[in-house]
């Protein structure tokens, strides 16, 4: 009996030696556990950038739908948000995680983090306080993320910004990128053009000597070596698109664009001021036929918040968009962050006394740089300029604000809506009657789901309520008492 | 691996080996007829200077195969089919009688003289022998967990393409839900749960029941706890199926050849949809052709008009012929045209199961040739079924003490076209079923194309359905599957009392599936221009184990010790390649290359690799009490290092009380028993991985990550079972109870649990929850007359189970969606009608109110059977025997999706009784007149101060209808109860002195039939399905003949 157990336990041993032999050769062959960060980057990109729909353009009154549409924002109903950004930002993580694993190019770190600061900013716009230095940290067993407030998710972001501009180099070349075609200085100049724009959006915190917003904006204007800007429009930051199954625009096949007609908001403004965009921007109405573009007069509008019964009716009397927005494979490129953008920026910078230069000129070139994109001939932008949209100290900050967002048709995505908001002073104190509604002033219709005022931000998630209970909880109570679409978030509470 | 080269090639020449096996199965069926002759002789011979005799059974029956051997002298020999035996035996030797399920007799010769042996039925338990996992042959009575064996001649007479179906009511604990589907396989599960490994000689075979051959078992042991099989590790921890196969060795000394040949028809069915026949298609009373979403709410049928040529109202309608110079259709007669579309679109199906297998066996060894052929045609037209399979078996004893047995298997299941199942559109049943009325010309519909348009667009009644002869002509479904098994077995034995044994075993799997969908299909998730798609996969499960066993009596016989090691290394593999072609080109050709659009392709592949070491002891106490542990640790690959190594025991106990202390007289046997085990289950090969999808922008590539957090610590999935039992027989065995009362708790669960979406991750991968099962099972059994004419056998098998929910993962308050912690889950939740405090239906506007959410249904009822029941009777009378099966379910809450939307669509019987339709229809209940109803957020009433008054308001039949009956479970849920004459064979026996001049040893004769007769409430299906109908065909009743001769 034991001289078989010698004689076998060596089976035993075998046995138990091998237990796990052969086990790290399996390797997934389905799915690739790792990938080069430049993939991420142009996945990245694409969820980041990719053209924003309708939403954002409706409720700031560009156009309306005659239909009455499926979007709750038509008539100002700002539902729960997602938080659909998180998404990107776990890709986001991805970039930087893998990028200092595979020891690959540092300005993959810069962009994560650009990345990050933009998505981060996306997001509190449309809710308030959300997780950040908590955020994203699920693998460390953080899966109930506390919210920061706003004032310091900014700063973090003001600061990741920075870190950014640094990690990207001025000169070279980056893989996989779908918006500059592999140009870091141009990544360099949108880092700085958005971190202007955020510090902008927090023009009601000036006196928050935490954030010291003019300095810091000062800072970046002042030293271009170190900061450099959008140059022209070559610098935008757009998404294309292309007539490739998958990466068409997002209204090639869509009948339901058909059904937009041009805002009586916007179409205003634009008939009032002979502003040449209003043939880029719509089509004659079809009936009666054979209007002619360059009359302002054949463009008819819908105001805003008519019943559906009212806009149906007038559909064929009135502006659709343009054509070339409309079943198109391409479309128009959609622009993010643009060189005009940044120039009404930095007029109301100059207006502010942030910096020094010209408000009339940095006004100027915003509306000629808006309308070259468009390809208008500078002599008629010259004519226009010199017309009803001329430079008037008086009303410096409604001209800016009303240029501003008229670059905003089409493109930018909630930005329009934003910066109406962070104008829009009487709404959050209404006991002033001096204040301005907000520049331009939106109409208020007669189906409006919001008690006839147009909301301050979305709800949070509903899951969030239900997964992270307690800290949204706080971040609500904190904020706004209750979880309120007119509730006023930090940034734009005037310190 | 050689071993998986030598499948591979066998593959290959599948045709070749088919003739092989024709070729072979002849040239046995041939020379068993010149052995039997030859045997004759041989045996002559002897019988004249040697001990002969003849063995009965206790009813003086002969019986056949009876082992007699002179002790002490390899010499021996079995009785032929009269019972008789001749052996060289000399006066003064003993002559030792042994037969299965006989006490062993021990006869001394004292003379030459023929001697007349009577053997002795065991009447306990006490000699019974069992498989137990790892094939390990052990005492019943020494098990301390519940077994049921199932004899092979269950399967012998009634056959069913699976074999599973012939399992139903025969094990207490073993639930089967049978399926109308020409290939679809019954669900079953053991004691609540679904995932039960298949063993095969004791080599597991996953969990695919197809490949079961029925002719070729010998017998099947359920295991129901996870103690008997806490040694196949994870996969049997739910309960094995064992299948023990039919050796060589279990046939007379020589050559045998068994024919077994059954056919089956179908004859009319148990369960049909109903319909009504007096109102065609339309809506509100209107014929509507063309662009409406058509129902059988249309004008009535068969209304006389003396204008007409045909005597009856007459209009065009979606089949009128057009007038050759308008242009114009022609009116039609609206008459009946079809009373039940189902039944008569459905054919006579049929089943056919042969099998022919030639064994033999000698001192040294044993081999078995098996073939089975089961051809299945479906009683959907063009559905078939294949199922094929060729098994070699056989054993050599090269040595005294070293043996060797192997087999092989080979099985091809494959089907031209089956239909497809389920609730969605490329279910032809939904398409008929629910509209498709008593206007409709069946005949005309079988041109199923637009003349002219052949091949493009479909001619149908209604534009949204598929006109159902095109949807069995052209949507085509085709399957087939190659499965090889085999294994070599090396036993050697060092001494009486230690044995080691080696095997190695292997699956291999090839599944080749087309589906053939072409252009003009109507079903809304289908594409309107056709498709193709051709996938294929592979897969190989490998075994490789050794076993070292120890078995031996000490001090002085009073302690047993039975002690086992081994291990086990475990291999699978599988790959898989898929590709479509969508939007056709060319109508009816199936090509990837016949692609207007694109073509897809897609592929995966996974290895998986688990180790385990393994052991048992088991000792016994003067064979009263037995103490078992076992004890079983894995290493898995697809856990992450050191969650990858795992360990699980077990423990059981039994005592035999009966032994122990002295019990009335009428107590034959009685045993109690209780165990207690663990399992533990790993996950899927890559399961855990955290991996990034590829794919590209416009050419440039991208990848993202998963949006699920896969723990890295993710340990296996935890069982624990405990189970006590009872087994009591008595009047020397005539009587007998077992039952057992378990617990198993599921728990540790890997569950993918939501997160806040701004961790980074939406959902996070953890061991979690768990749900505990408990439950009874009764199994009595007795024979109430056994005398030498007439035996009647009866056995009654009776379960239920209720789960619970037993924890909860972490941060969660509940389990899955639903269950509160200890609440018992698989509620029934749907809508129902919004009642008042007095239980009235609330109407609106003269139409019932629905809830809204799906909350639980206010029976309170459980979708579980609350019992689940069967009933087995043998009758044998002279010749003559009956088999009788009688099964069912109490209980348990069926949704009738089938009902339900044939009452919506008004084709069903009860929507056409009494004129309902032609009068306005005032529902029975109240309506709203005051006061006011607040409900906080999360559904509570907050106050009611509403006030009643009966519903008077009248409306159009078909408006409340289709109000009240959708998705409303008052009215389309059904107890599911039924009771189910399940099988019955009748059985004749022919003669022996009728085959007495041919090589005939054996043959009997048999009437069969299955799916008799169905006792329900549920109206238009078979509740044999489960808690759901999924839109099932009817249920069909078979009918027909066996066949079985011995050579």
């Amino acid at each position: 009996m034991i001289k078989l157990f010698y004689k076998y336990s060596f089976l035993l041993i075998l046995v138990l030696s091998s237990c796990t032999k052969g086990f790290d050769d399996i390797e997934n062959s389905n799915n690739s556990t790792i990938v080069p960060p430049s993939t991420l980057f142009t996945g990245i990109s694409r969820s980041t950038f990719v053209g924003l729909g309708e939403a954002g353009q409706q409720s700031a009154q560009f156009f309306v739908h005659t239909n009455g549409g499926a979007l709750d924002e038509i008539t100002y109903f700002f539902r729960r948000n997602n938080f659909s950004e998180y998404d990107i930002l776990r890709n986001v993580e991805r970039l930087r995680i893998e990028t200092i694993n595979q020891k690959a190019p540092e300005h993959y770190l810069g962009l994560a983090k650009f990345f990050k600061a933009y998505l981060m900013v996306q997001l509190t716009q449309k809710v308030g306080d959300i997780p950040y230095s908590d955020a994203l940290k699920a693998d460390e067993n953080v899966v109930r993320p506390k919210y920061d407030t706003q004032k310091d998710l900014y700063i973090a972001v003001l600061r990741e910004l920075d870190e950014a501009n640094d990690l990207i180099p001025a000169t070279g070349t980056v893989t996989g990128d779908i918006i500059f075609d592999g140009t870091l200085i141009k990544w360099k100049k949108l880092v700085n053009t958005f971190k202007l724009r955020v510090l902008m959006s927090l023009s009601q915190k000036e006196a928050d000597t935490d954030i010291n917003v003019a300095t810091q904006f000062a800072n970046i204007v002042n030293n271009p070596t170190k900061y450099p800007l959008m140059q022209s429009n070559a610098d935008n930051a757009m998404f294309k698109y292309y007539d490739v199954s998958g990466f068409r625009h997002f209204w090639a096949s869509s009948t339901d664009a058909l059904n937009y007609r041009m805002c009586t908001t916007l179409g205003d403004i634009l008939k009032a001021n002979q502003d040449p965009r209003i043939q880029k921007f719509f089509n004659v109405p079809a009936s009666p036929a054979g209007g002619n573009p360059a009359d302002f007069s054949v463009y008819k509008s819908i105001d805003h918040g008519v019943p559906t019964s009212t806009s149906s009716s007038i559909q064929t009397t009135t502006s659709p968009l343009n054509s070339r927005y409309i079943g198109s494979a391409t479309g128009e490129p959609y622009i993010q962050v643009s060189y005009h953008e940044l120039q009404f920026v930095l007029a109301e910078a100059a207006f502010r006394g942030w910096i020094t230069g010209d408000v009339e000129s940095y006004y100027n070139e915003g509306i000629r740089s808006s309308c070259r994109f468009y390809s208008i001939p500078d002599a008629t932008i010259n004519t226009f300029l010199a017309g009803n949209v001329k430079y008037d100290a008086t009303k410096g900050l409604q001209q800016i604000s009303t240029q501003r967002w008229i670059g905003y048709f089409m493109n930018s995505g909630y930005e329009a809506l934003w910066n109406h908001r962070r104008t829009r002073a009487r709404g959050f104190d209404p006991s002033n009657p001096n204040l301005p509604l907000g520049y331009p002033t939106f109409n208020i219709g007669p189906v409006n789901n919001n008690d006839g005022k147009i909301p301050n931000r979305y709800q949070y998630p509903e899951n969030e309520g239900r997964l992270n209970t307690e800290n949204l909880t706080e971040a609500v109570q904190r904020q706004f008492g209750t979880d309120d679409i007119n509730g006023i978030m930090w940034s734009l509470i005037k310190l | 691996m050689n071993l998986l080269k030598c499948f591979n090639r066998l593959q290959s020449s599948f045709k070749k080996l088919k003739i092989f096996c024709f070729a072979f199965v002849q040239f046995f069926l041939l020379t068993a007829y010149v052995n039997a002759e030859n045997n004759f002789v041989e045996s002559e011979i002897i019988r004249q200077s040697s001990f002969k005799g003849k063995v009965v059974d206790e009813n003086n029956l002969p019986l056949i195969g009876v082992s007699a051997s002179v002790k002490g002298k390899s010499i021996s020999t079995m009785t032929n089919a009269e019972g008789e035996f001749s052996l060289r035996a000399a006066v003064g030797d003993v002559v030792v009688f042994s037969y299965m399920g006989f006490e062993t007799f021990e006869y001394p010769v004292r003379t030459l003289e023929p001697a007349f042996v009577k053997l002795v039925p065991t009447t306990s338990a006490l000699n019974e022998v069992t498989v137990t996992a790892l094939g390990i042959k052990r005492e019943k009575k020494s098990l301390g967990y519940s077994v049921q064996e199932i004899k092979g001649e269950v399967f012998e007479k009634v056959k069913e393409p699976n074999i599973i179906a012939s399992l139903t009511g025969q094990v207490a604990g073993l639930t089967v839900y049978n399926k109308t589907g020409t290939f679809q396989a019954p669900a079953f599960n053991i004691r609540g749960s679904s995932s039960i490994l298949v063993v095969i000689d004791g080599v597991p075979m996953g969990t695919d029941t197809w490949s079961i051959n029925p002719d070729d078992v010998d017998k099947i042991d359920v295991i129901k706890g996870a103690t008997g099989a806490a040694l196949y590790g994870a996969a049997g921890s739910n309960g094995v199926i064992m299948v023990t196969t039919k050796k060589g060795g279990n046939n007379p000394r020589g050559l045998s050849v068994n024919f077994n040949s059954s056919s089956v028809f179908n004859a009319g069915y148990v369960a049909l949809p109903e319909y009504q026949t007096e109102y065609g298609q339309g809506l509100n009373g209107q014929y509507v052709d063309g662009t409406s979403y058509l129902h059988m709410w249309g004008p009535k049928l068969n209304q006389p008009d003396p204008t007409t040529p045909s005597g009856f109202v007459e209009f065009p309608q979606w089949n009128s012929p057009r007038d050759p110079v308008t242009g114009e259709k022609i009116p039609l007669p609206w008459i009946t045209r079809n009373t039940n579309p189902i039944k008569e679109i459905m054919e006579n199906g049929y089943t056919l199961n042969n099998s022919v297998s030639v064994g033999g066996n000698n001192d040294l060894g044993d081999f078995r040739v098996g073939y089975n052929d089961i051809y299945r045609k479906g009683n959907t037209p063009n559905t078939n079924l294949f199922n094929r399979t060729f098994d070699v078996s056989g054993g050599y004893k090269f040595y005294d003490k070293l043996k060797v047995d192997a087999k092989v298997s080979y099985n091809n299941l494959s089907s031209d076209n089956y239909e497809d199942v389920g609730y969605n559109w490329d279910n032809f049943i939904l398409h008929i079923g629910n509209n498709l009325g008593a206007n409709v010309d069946l005949e005309d519909l079988k041109n199923y194309w637009v003349p002219g348009q052949e091949g493009l667009t479909q001619r149908t009644w209604n534009p949204g359905r598929n006109n159902p002869y095109w949807h069995l002509n052209e949507n085509i479904h085709v399957y087939n599957r190659d499965r090889f098994s085999g294994w070599v077995k090396a036993n050697y034995e060092f001494s009486k009392h230690l044995n080691l044994t080696a095997r190695i075993s292997q699956v291999y799997n090839s599944l080749q599936q087309e589906r053939k969908e072409n252009k003009g299909n109507l079903a809304s998730t289908s594409n309107l221009d056709g498709s193709y798609t051709n996938s294929s996969s592979r897969s190989t499960d490998m075994n490789a184990d050794w076993l070292l066993r120890y078995n031996k009596k000490h001090f002085n016989e009073t302690i047993g010790i039975d002690a086992l090691i081994g291990g086990n290394a475990r291999v699978i593999n599988s790959r898989a390649l898929s590709g479509g072609a969508s939007s056709l080109i060319l109508s009816d050709f199936y090509n990837l290359s016949n692609k207007a659009d694109f073509n897809t392709a897609s592929n995966s592949s996974s290895k998986k690799l688990v180790n385990s070491f393994y052991g048992t002891l088991n000792l016994d106490w003067k064979s009263k009490i037995y103490l078992g542990i076992t004890g079983r640790n894995d290493w898995s690959s697809s856990l992450t290092r050191p969650n990858n190594s795992y360990f699980y025991p077990s423990f059981s106990l039994s005592g035999i009380v009966s032994e122990m202390v002295s019990l009335p007289r009428f107590v034959s046997f009685a045993k109690v028993r209780a165990s207690w085990a663990t399992g533990r289950n790993d996950v899927a090969a890559f399961w855990n991985d955290m991996v990034y999808s590829i794919g590209n922008f416009n050419g440039t590539p991208t990848a993202s990550y998963g949006a699920s957090l896969n723990s890295s610590n993710l340990m296996p999935d935890k069982t624990e079972s405990a189970e006590v039992g009872l087994d009591l027989r008595f009047f020397n065995g005539r009587l007998g109870f077992d039952m057992a009362y378990y617990t198993k708790i599921d728990k540790d669960q890997i569950s993918t649990t939501a997160i806040s979406g701004a961790s980074g991750f939406t959902g996070k991968r953890e061991n979690g929850g768990g749900i505990i099962t408990k439950g009874f099972e009764y199994s009595i059994n007795g024979s109430p007359i056994r005398n030498t004419n007439f035996t009647w056998n009866s056995t009654v098998n009776l379960s239920y189970y209720k789960q619970y929910v037993h924890s909860l993962a972490p941060g969660q308050t509940k389990y899955g969606t639903y269950y509160r912690m200890g609440e018992r889950i698989n509620r029934v939740r749907g809508l129902e009608f919004e009642r008042s405090e007095s239980g009235d239906i609330i109407y609106a506007a003269g139409l019932p109110v629905l809830t809204t959410t799906y909350e639980p249904i206010s029976s309170g009822e459980y979708v579980d059977p609350k019992l689940v029941y069967g009933f087995i009777n043998n009758f044998r009378y002279k010749n003559w025997g009956l088999n009788m099966v009688i099964d069912g379910r109490v209980g348990g809450v069926m949704y009738n999706y089938m009902y339900a939307n044939m009452m919506i669509s008004g084709a069903a019987k009860q929507t056409a009784v009494d004129g309902v339709r032609d009068k306005q229809f005032i529902g029975t209940g109240v309506k709203v007149i005051g006061g006011e109803l607040l409900k906080d957020v999360s559904g509570n009433v907050v106050y009611d101060s509403r006030q009643y008054a009966p519903n008077d308001v009248p409306v159009d039949y078909y408006a409340w209808v289709q109000t009240a009956y959708k998705n409303n479970y008052s009215v389309n849920a059904f107890d599911a109860t039924y009771i189910k004459l399940r099988e019955v064979a009748l059985s004749y026996q022919i003669p022996k002195n009728w085959l007495k001049k041919t090589a005939i040893k054996n043959a009997s004769v048999a009437l069969v039939g299955r799916n008799l007769l169905l006792y329900t409430g549920v109206l238009y299906t078979d509740p044999d399905v489960g808690s759901d109908d999924a839109g099932q065909g009817p249920s069909v009743r078979n009918i027909g003949f066996n066949l079985n001769i011995n050579l």
